[in-house]
């Protein structure tokens, strides 16, 4: 266009200086017309200008789109897959509400052919029909397999008709959500190759017939939609072509004008003479409206497709293709799932338009008219993750910007479990109902101020986050506590002063499990600041006592003692080691978790614990594929020793006191049974409650509290526990497997709990103890012989678990603030060298 | 007389078969408490919870489809298996030994940390000793500590030549 106007300005100088020569030879009515036709062609071009223009301005919109980004796809997140074997649970897994996320249809198989997608439940088991899975490391061929059950546990699988027995088959992952942009929209994008002819047939046999010979309007058609509105008085039938229709939707506002409709056709003629009908097909189909999901609109027939059958849009039937045409006119009146009875005279309205336009023949219609409507179950997508995908957006690298998540269509399949993420919700949510119900100051009027929240579980050994809640509820709270929360962890802490004081140093551990703690009065002075005097929660001392009790029952003072004698330069190392990243205060207090943590920090340091010492990278993702099939982004597995195994295993030995015997025997009076290892924690004025413990398979950390802090007058134990019992019932069914191992490094040997001291037959009372290699008591309880008795250390001369002095405390006598952690029978032992030396002299005769 | 110069000439033949092992032997002692069966994980797949019999044929299809020439299927059965059982330190293993194989000695030791602790606290299988050495030695030696990779590498030829005569772990050789 803009060329022929250049060659009209180069051209018009040569005419005006042929011009006078003409003039001459006219007569007058001659120059009247010809004066009448420049006038007229002049009108034309300047009227002709703006509408050049106008039409330049709409090419540009349509080529710009069109040349540009055509769809936004909002990036979807895929759970772990479920994966089934023989002995499992089928109870346990959920498996029909799992194949019922996963769009799996029940039915019954036709001739003994079970379509993929579709299972059926008999005498014989469960038969399921699995789809083909695309993933760059993962495929999975489409199978047809039989769940021979034996009770509600698979006896063995079998794939059909006579395939091998399958040790272990995978479902598909399920998808947990997707990040949306401002528009809550999802598609699947298709490929015309891959969208079967009869789903084509269908859509232009109902929506435009003549698609293929007209160029973007339909004259036949307008004409026909003209006379019927003018009759009518209003805009009340559209003539659109399935262009127009695509424009209308890329472009411009739904709104009935005949402005919009000229725009419209306009634009319609633009898209046509500038790309192939083939690409406006295939935009058409990826961009058409086809109904809601809850709040997300449905776009496309390939996600219409995934959501109304549960299939590929390549495996569509005739039947299945008509009824998706059908209700594109209206999706919402005529929805199968609303109002299934219009959405089949839909259907069969397309199916016969295709007879008649001879698309189908008599038969096929017949046979498609004659299916039933075979509907996927829709459910509703779940809040729940939404935690969850926040967090996984933090560990993806910062080129997976909010744009690219929303706009590229990547596939991100993360470590969540369904399952455990679905009972770490509920767990959360009753959770805190019940704290509420039963203790009614907890209760808030405003949503925003409620108390609240959350549960973080992990995989020790991989470090997987298999589920994650960050607050009661979403929708009125998107602040994630496990991630973002800086609370103070009060006695969760502890373990890591313990993990300090049991790894042997230089001189050895400054404690072994057959120790003594003295939980006595204490005050610790520093440079610069008051005393500090730590106080126990029931505020009274204890004295001398085991350990075991002292971290059982959760005392402040021995543990601030043994803070000290340890030295907080080494607790807040072996918290680096174990996975505390947030700054650490090196203060006394320390030792009481006096310190701003997030939850998840939490969770890392005891899956350290838990790992036998072996640090584990926590990760919410496998990898992330793009919408080509490309894997663009990987998390792999990673780990680091920070601590020996034996060491680890002191600290859970410890921990599963606590469960048995201490602050978190409630874990025992709701009935959980197995090996279970875990502490609780209150903060100062019962701001914050937690409850940190694991099996040897899950980690999980449950923290309790208001965001602006408050007192809740709750512990731990009365706070967060019950919900962490709560998603562990859930998750294990009460029922823990499993055990914690001992390393080959440590040694397990009976001890006097009295005294700490090793134990011989004629002891008064006997526990199996656990120690590192050379830190075993080398003293013996009362025997049958009538005394205290020496044995000879495994590794002479190894160091035995010394007492180291104070530091910064106060010296006075008799010293009852001192750090002093006891060794085993310390006195018993100097009596006993006595005796012995004594009995010596005489043997020799001085 | 003929009898004593036979059983001579056996035990002299013995000696000689024995002389260039102990030649080479770092640790003869060590080797030789190493030197056991030869372990094959599929001897333990039938072995233990549902689960674990899961996640043992896993890591078996994972080695398989390595040795096969199918690295990525391999993995993700190796992650599957950790799925179904976390504490599975033979998936470790096997995923150590993968990524030794491709070129990324420290992130193996990782693995193999892993694997041996786990391995440590159940009883490692006397087999798989010499195994668990020749893939630290092999590590440790693409890590550049040339002397102690290849010490390892020496005692696990003595408890596994079968093996490690190659100084390589293959995928189908744990089956």
């Amino acid at each position: 266009m803009a060329g022929t106007s250049r060659q009209r300005r180069r051209r018009r100088p040569s005419g005006r200086r042929r011009r006078p020569a003409r003039r001459g030879r006219l007569s007058a009515a001659q120059g009247v017309f010809l004066a009448a036709c420049a006038g007229l062609a002049g009108l034309a071009f300047v009227a002709g200008l703006p509408l050049g223009a106008y039409l330049k301005r709409l090419d540009g919109i349509v080529t710009e789109r069109f040349e540009g980004r055509l769809f936004r796809v909002p990036s979807r997140v895929y759970s772990a897959p479920t994966i089934l074997y023989p002995g499992l649970d089928l109870e346990e897994v959920g498996l029909e509400e799992v194949l019922e996320r996963l769009s799996y249809t029940e039915a019954a198989p036709e001739g003994g052919f079970l379509p993929p997608g579709r299972y059926h439940r008999s005498r014989r088991g469960f038969r399921i029909h699995l789809r083909a899975f695309e993933h760059p490391r993962r495929p999975e061929p489409a199978r047809d397999i039989l769940l021979e059950l034996d009770g509600t546990s698979i006896r063995r699988i079998r794939e059909l008709p006579d395939g091998p027995e399958l040790a272990a088959v995978m479902l598909e992952p399920e998808a947990v959500g997707a990040y949306y942009g401002p528009r809550r929209v999802q598609r699947e994008l298709v490929q015309l190759s891959d969208v079967p002819r009869h789903l084509i047939d269908a859509v232009l046999a109902i929506e435009d017939r003549r698609f293929e010979q007209h160029v973007g309007i339909d004259p036949v058609r307008i004409v026909g939609a003209l006379i019927a509105n003018l009759r009518a008085g209003s805009i009340t039938q559209g003539g659109s072509t399935l262009t127009q229709q695509l424009v209308k939707n890329f472009f411009l506002t739904p709104e009935r004008t005949y402005r919009r409709k000229l725009n419209e056709a306009l634009m319609a003629v633009i898209v046509e003479v500038r790309y192939p009908k083939d690409a406006i097909l295939e935009a058409y189909l990826n961009e058409i409206y086809l109904g809601q999901r809850g709040p997300t609109e449905i776009r496309g027939v390939g996600e219409a497709a995934r959501v109304f059958f549960g299939k590929s849009v390549r495996d569509l039937t005739v039947a299945e293709s008509a009824l998706l045409a059908g209700i594109i006119h209206s999706p919402n009146a005529t929805s199968p799932y609303r109002n299934p009875e219009a959405a089949r005279r839909r259907r069969d309205l397309v199916l016969d338009q295709m007879r008649r336009q001879g698309r189908i023949d008599e038969e096929t219609a017949l046979r498609a008219k004659g299916r039933p409507l075979e509907l996927a179950r829709v459910t509703r997508e779940e809040g729940h993750t939404r935690y969850f995908l926040d967090a996984l957006q933090g560990q993806l690298p910062e080129i997976y910007d909010e744009q690219t998540l929303t706009s590229d269509g990547l596939r991100i399949y993360s470590t969540l479990d369904p399952r455990l993420q679905r009972i770490a919700h509920q767990a959360v949510r009753e959770g805190l109902a019940e704290l509420e119900k039963r203790h009614p100051r907890l209760r808030i009027g405003d949503p925003r101020r409620n108390l609240q929240a959350c549960l973080v579980a992990l995989r020790p050994q991989t470090g997987e986050v298999v589920a994650l809640v960050g607050g009661r509820d979403y929708g009125q709270s998107q602040y994630n506590r496990c991630t973002s929360a800086r609370r103070q962890p009060g006695s969760v802490f502890k373990p890591i002063v313990y993990a300090a004081a049991l790894e042997p140093g230089e001189e050895g551990p400054t404690i072994t499990l057959a120790s003594f703690i003295d939980d006595s009065p204490l005050t610790v002075r520093t440079k610069g600041s008051r005393p500090w005097q730590p106080k126990n929660f029931d505020r009274q001392f204890h004295g001398r006592v085991p350990v075991r009790t002292a971290i059982e029952k959760s005392m402040n003072v021995a543990a601030a003692r043994l803070g000290q004698e340890v030295g907080i330069g080494r607790v807040r190392d072996m918290a680096r080691r174990l996975g505390i990243a947030s700054p650490l205060p090196a203060v006394p207090s320390l030792a009481l978790g006096a310190a701003s943590l997030p939850p998840i920090e939490i969770a890392r340091a005891y899956a350290t614990l838990a790992n036998g010492g072996i640090r584990p990278e926590l990760r919410f993702f496998e990898d992330v594929v793009d919408q080509r099939g490309r894997t663009v982004e990987r998390r792999e597995i990673a780990f680091e020793r920070v601590l020996d195994p034996g060491t680890a295993f002191l600290v859970t030995s410890l921990l599963q006191g606590v469960v048995e015997r201490g602050t978190g025997a409630g874990i025992r009076r709701a009935g959980i049974r197995g090996p279970i290892a875990g502490k609780t924690g209150t903060s100062n004025d019962t701001r914050d409650a937690w409850f940190a413990g694991y099996t040897p398979d899950l980690v999980v950390v449950v923290w309790v509290g208001f965001d602006e802090p408050r007192p809740m007058g709750l512990t731990g134990g009365r706070a967060a526990l019950p919900i962490w019992i709560r998603f562990l019932q859930g998750a294990t069914g009460g029922r823990v497997e499993g055990e914690f191992l001992a390393p080959p490094s440590v040694v397990a040997l009976a001890i006097d709990p009295a005294s700490g001291a090793r134990a011989l037959p004629g002891c008064p009372s006997r526990r199996r103890e656990f120690f590192l290699p050379g830190t075993e008591p080398r003293h013996t309880c009362p025997g049958f012989w009538g005394g205290p008795h020496v044995i000879a250390s495994r590794e002479p001369g190894a160091p035995a678990a010394r007492s180291a002095g104070p530091q910064q405390v106060e010296p006075r006598p008799p010293r009852p603030d001192r750090p002093r952690v006891q060794r085993p029978a310390r006195d018993a032992e100097r009596v006993y060298r006595r005796v012995l030396e004594w009995f010596r002299r005489q043997a020799q005769g001085r | 007389m003929r009898r004593s110069l036979l059983l001579a000439a056996v035990a002299a033949l013995a000696v000689g078969c024995a002389g260039p092992w102990a030649g080479r032997a770092p640790d003869a002692g060590r080797a030789s408490a190493m030197r056991a069966e030869p372990f094959h994980l599929l001897d333990q797949v039938e072995r233990g919870t549902p689960s674990w019999r899961a996640s043992m044929h896993l890591v078996a299809e994972g080695l398989r489809a390595e040795a096969e020439g199918r690295p990525a299927e391999a993995v993700e059965r190796y992650d599957r298996a950790l799925q179904v059982e976390p504490s599975n330190p033979y998936a470790f293993l096997a995923i150590a030994r993968y990524l030794a194989e491709h070129g990324r000695p420290d992130t193996a030791l990782g693995h193999l940390e892993q694997a041996e602790a786990l391995l440590a606290s159940r009883g490692t299988p006397p087999g798989l000793r010499a195994h668990l050495r020749g893939l630290r030695g092999f590590v440790l030696r693409e890590l550049g500590d040339r002397e102690r990779g290849a010490r390892l590498l020496e005692e696990a030829r003595h408890g596994a030549p079968e093996v490690w005569a190659d100084g390589f772990l293959d995928a189908e050789e744990l089956l």
